[in-house]
């Protein structure tokens, strides 16, 4: 029988790595256990939703980065049916100004609610809304 | 499978002119006439009498072709989805088989993305170098073996000043265009024997609306929808291209009216500069070095000091980004 993993499971949707240490520093900083995966491209992190959609190691909570690697944006991500099915909250982080970016967020049709944070990322506001997601 | 397609219709291409299906009307093959120079081209060869034509546009548009002209023995409409082996081979085999030969190829077919590198992705690339590149040269391949059993051929491969030279937002289509061009070159020697002519019409400007039918991929378009990052790349060169288009005197009409005097009277040249900027760009590319061409395009396209925004590198040190 597999091992059920009682942390709390996080991916993160982003091409440039050299957020990872500023990722897992948050990680370790916050309250919750949490695991956290890493994919780059749309692809890649559709592929990791949907193999653990259903199952008791689903994503709690998804951070995409709006312009990733591979042919799709964050927008098309979070829209797409695999994260609209699963139980993950969701968080968009972009350098792209939130008024220049509101008319795209509006078509993001997510039950589970949005987050967004703007880049460059600020580790007290990014600790406060993941700790937030993770304990709600 | 593909392989086996290409024998057939080199079999039957054989069989087809050594039965003396050979007709004294040249036979010319248009690739993408739904617009633009390929439209402008199969309306000047429709009148022309005196020669044989297929004109071939992909599936959506073919209803719009058929509308436009009326078939008749010496004037054939054909759907092409160039990126389709099996397709050019169809249409190969059948016009082989009912003229008997190909004279002219015209390769007018194409599509440009307008994207950084960085908005690129994977499917967007294939499609264009399939477009652009890897469906061309199908079709050349299997019309070799036609043109070199007739000993006569023309082959027109319809390239751009990108061919040579690359440009901001325009990196994928060049890089299809430098492919076709490399091959080219290389076609022309080979041919050369055989009494197959081979040239590269390089274009620059067109003034036309169908030229500004260009696809941005997704995160190309997303990015200029929000002002995303690059966004100022497009910016400059959206707007920078659209008004050299305007200002050129240079029209898919006349382009079309110098392929047909290039049918009319072959030449042995390989590149054939037909618009005033292609000329004047491969005169500069002949006089000034690599380096200092880039550099004075760099600094001549309009807002480049602005391209990197913020993430500009420092004069001092280029290695690292600042925010």
């Amino acid at each position: 029988m597999a091992k059920i993993n009682k942390k709390n499971k996080v991916l993160i949707i982003e091409d440039d790595l050299s957020l990872r240490p500023f990722w897992i520093r948050i990680f370790n900083n916050i309250s919750e256990k949490t695991d956290f995966e890493w994919a780059i491209s749309g692809e890649e992190a559709l592929e990791k939703i949907k193999a653990t959609n259903f199952s008791e190691n689903s994503f709690k909570l998804i951070i995409c980065d709006l312009f990733l690697a591979g042919s799709q944006t964050g927008i098309e991500i979070l829209n797409s049916q695999s994260v609209l099915n699963s139980k993950a909250k969701t968080i968009l982080v972009s350098a792209v100004n939130y008024k220049d970016l509101k008319s795209q967020l509006n078509k993001i049709t997510t039950q589970n609610g949005m987050r967004f944070i703007p880049k460059p990322l600020k580790s007290e506001v990014c600790k406060k809304i993941v700790n937030h997601l993770l304990t709600a | 499978m593909q392989k086996d397609s290409q024998s057939l219709v080199d079999g039957l291409i054989k069989i087809s002119i050594r039965e003396g299906f050979v007709s004294h009307k040249k036979v010319i093959l248009v690739t993408g006439c739904s617009s633009g120079i390929g439209l402008n081209l199969a309306q000047k060869l429709y009148h022309r009498n005196d020669l044989r034509v297929v004109i071939t546009t992909r599936p959506e548009s073919i209803s719009e072709l058929r509308s436009e002209f009326q078939e008749s023995e010496r004037f054939l409409i054909r759907e092409l989805d160039i990126t389709n082996a099996s397709n050019i081979y169809k249409i190969v085999n059948e016009v082989c088989c009912r003229w008997g030969r190909v004279d002219v190829l015209i390769n007018n077919a194409a599509i440009c993305f307008r994207s950084v590198m960085e908005h690129m992705d994977d499917e967007s690339e294939l499609l264009q170098m399939n477009t652009n590149y890897l469906g061309p040269m199908t079709l050349i391949r299997s019309l070799l073996p036609v043109m070199r059993e007739q000993r006569e051929g023309q082959i027109i491969n319809i390239s751009s000043v990108s061919g040579t030279l690359s440009m901001p937002t325009m990196g994928s289509y060049s890089a299809s265009k430098h492919a076709l061009e490399g091959a080219t070159e290389a076609l022309w020697y080979e041919g050369r024997p055989f009494g197959i002519k081979v040239h590269l019409v390089e274009l620059g400007f067109i003034n036309s609306a169908s030229f500004k039918k260009v696809i941005l991929t997704r995160k190309a378009k997303l990015s200029t929808t929000v002002r995303g990052p690059l966004s100022e790349y497009y910016d400059s060169m959206i707007p920078f291209i659209e008004k050299m288009m305007g200002l050129t005197k240079a029209s898919p009409g006349k382009v079309a009216g110098q392929i047909l005097q290039l049918i009319d009277a072959p030449t042995h040249s390989l590149r054939l500069d037909f618009t005033l900027d292609a000329f004047f760009l491969s005169l500069l590319r002949k006089l000034l070095p690599s380096y200092i061409l880039i550099r004075l395009i760099y600094f001549l396209l309009p807002g480049s000091v602005q391209w990197g925004g913020a993430w500009k590198a420092k004069r001092s040190n280029e290695d690292n980004l600042v925010r």
